[in-house]
């Protein structure tokens, strides 16, 4: 019936396929757009879930780090590594890698502003590196700020989740520590080159320093155990996709059912066991994962026990927080300063609602831990409200959280999930990886 | 099929195999932004992005072997949406002032897709320049066959009104 209008199509089809593709130009868009998405993906992934657990010191005395007598000598005989003596942990991760040759002590230092930055020594791998450093200066170090630092890889920065303490030390004018970086996505390292870039600031004055070195070691590539089974708890289904091992930390990449009705917050329990049920323990202090969102893949980072090689490796899952999907997180209108939804259970009490604060109480979520209840807000529009400051206080009978978000990103009502909460799924899983 | 293992593993978030997915269909991406913006520069502009908006929805895709499709109905929206941004517009006469040589015939039937609706318009493009099967249209826009069809025949329709307006349908 259109046979005249179809046949106008198609000549202008065959007119369209005499268009000249520049290949070369297209081949350079396609490239360009890649690498943004790419970018995009990771500042999301950086900002996304990145959730991290402290240790409450409610006793008076340190305990992240103590050493065993023993271990401490072992250590100490080791060339450069004696200053670190007191940073290393009990972690049988850590004491491997030393014994295994995998600290590798670097010695380059940079001289500026009468301050001199050396990097002492490294343990890298695909996931992170911690650096080892000494700061020194013929002056007090009293005052000294740490502004930032990045490590590079030939010239590009590794993405990272960086933590390091607080520049207050012993000694007044040096200052010996260690700088933690954990890579927002497994690294393909193009050489063996790296640079730390740290800056810090005194007395108003900034001092940039830039140390460039080279691995002489192997990097140590991760043991992937690719498991993709589906396990269940307490109706619950979790995908156990991979099991990765490295040196620094094991990597267990899990898969929410979207089907599940529960949105699973955190595992408060997750531990890998050998054939002898011995625990290479969960929890480290510091970043313990990352997740894209609740549905797609989220990996967890456990301690590592990389240079031991068991017979049989278990994954055990227990304690795991979750909460109805409906009711998963707070839907707070600041203008009206009123909490419009939040899980029916009321063990979060909202103290009060300000212009862009909201202040909560509970009681603790686990003794001796403070959990970051939550990681960024949505708007009304669907765009992410950063959350800048989640201070926590309290006692091991009373919590309060007092989170602050950007001001300028609200608009009402503004959604905020939690990503932890003192509500569980009863029961418990142990799949085999080896 | 290759083609779909490929873009099965694209879906699956394989970074190698979303390029191999660009490479496979980038002729035909082009064409497409080619079709609607009608100038290299604002084409290639269209890759980049639609490149990006792909990689960031590639895992939403339930069907592999529609990728092609949901690829070139990612550019027709960009395209249809630049389009609606600078009200660009080529209307023959125009375009035979600059001096623009191209085939009348051509001309008045790309003012004539260009009075569709935005729907109209990728159906027509899916339909007779992509030669996308109704089945696969449908399935893809989750609606029955028939109802594409008969929105394909409306869509006639209004070219054949559109150009008989403008009295040149007895030219072919």
């Amino acid at each position: 019936m259109y046979e005249k209008e179809e046949e106008m199509l198609h000549k202008t089809k065959k007119k369209l396929e005499q268009v000249v593709v520049p290949e070369q130009l297209i081949n350079n868009a396609i490239q360009q757009g890649i690498f943004q998405a790419k970018v995009e993906k990771r500042k999301r992934k950086k900002t996304l879930w990145a959730f991290s657990i402290a240790a409450i010191l409610i006793l008076t005395f340190v305990t992240s780090i103590r050493v065993s007598p023993a271990f401490a000598s072992a250590i100490s005989t080791l060339p450069g590594m004696e200053r670190f003596v007191h940073l290393i942990q009990v972690d049988k991760g850590i004491k491997a890698i030393v014994e295994n040759d995998y600290y590798e002590p670097i010695g380059e230092s940079q001289d500026k502003n009468d301050l001199t930055l050396t990097v002492d020594g490294i343990i890298i791998d695909e996931t992170g590196a911690e650096i080892f450093y000494t700061l020194a200066a013929p002056y007090s170090l009293e005052n000294m700020d740490y502004q930032g630092v990045k490590l590079l890889n030939d010239g590009q920065e590794l993405i990272a989740s960086t933590s390091y303490n607080p520049p207050d030390q012993e000694t007044e004018n040096r200052k010996v520590d260690e700088l933690s970086f954990v890579f927002v996505e497994t690294e393909q390292f193009t050489s063996n080159n790296f640079e730390v870039q740290f800056e810090v600031k005194q007395a108003n004055k900034t001092t940039l320093f830039n140390v460039p070195f080279t691995i002489k070691n192997e990097i140590k590539a991760g043991k992937v155990y690719t498991i993709n089974e589906t396990v269940e708890i307490d109706g619950q289904h979790i995908e156990v996709k991979e099991i990765t091992l490295y040196p620094l930390r094991v990597a267990v990449t899990l898969e929410f059912d979207e089907q599940n009705e529960m949105k699973i917050l955190q595992f408060e329990d997750m531990r890998i066991e050998d054939e002898n049920g011995e625990v290479w323990s969960s929890i480290r202090n510091g970043i313990t994962g990352f997740g894209e969102n609740q549905d797609k893949e989220n990996t967890y980072f456990l301690q590592s026990n990389y240079f031991k090689e068991p017979k049989e490796l278990y994954l055990k899952l227990d304690k795991v927080q979750a909460l109805p999907k409906e009711e998963s997180y707070l839907l707070v209108d600041f203008a009206k300063k009123e909490i419009l939804e939040q899980p029916s259970d009321r063990k979060m009490e909202v103290l009060n609602v300000g212009n862009n604060t909201i202040e909560i109480k509970y009681h603790p979520i686990r003794e001796d831990y403070m959990y970051s209840l939550f990681s960024q807000g949505e708007n009304a529009k669907g765009e992410i409200v950063e959350i800048p400051t989640q201070g926590n206080r309290g006692n091991n009978d009373e919590q309060y959280t007092k989170i602050t978000l950007d001001e300028k990103d609200i608009i009402n009502p503004v959604k905020i999930d939690f990503i932890a909460y003192p509500n569980y799924l009863d029961g418990s899983v142990s799949i085999q990886i080896k | 099929m290759e083609e779909v293992e490929i873009a099965k593993r694209a879906i699956r978030g394989d970074d190698q195999a979303f390029l191999k997915v660009m490479q496979l269909y980038k002729d035909t991406l082009y064409r497409t932004a080619f079709a609607f913006l009608k100038n290299e520069h604002d084409a290639l502009e269209a890759m980049q992005e639609v490149t990006f908006r792909a990689y960031q929805k590639i895992h939403t895709v339930k069907e592999p072997s529609y990728m092609k499709t949901w690829l070139v109905r990612i550019m027709m929206n960009y395209c249809q949406d630049q389009l609606k941004k600078s009200k660009r517009y080529s209307s023959s006469e125009m375009l035979q002032e600059i001096g623009f040589r191209e085939d009348a015939i051509h001309l008045e039937i790309n003012e004539a897709i260009a009075s569709l609706s935005n729907v109209e318009q990728q159906l027509i493009f899916l339909k007779y320049f992509q030669n996308t099967k109704i089945k696969e249209i449908a399935e893809l826009e989750k609606i029955p066959e028939g109802t594409v069809k008969s929105r394909l025949h409306k869509a006639l329709k209004s070219l054949r009104n559109f150009l008989s307006e403008k009295g040149d349908v007895d030219r072919v």
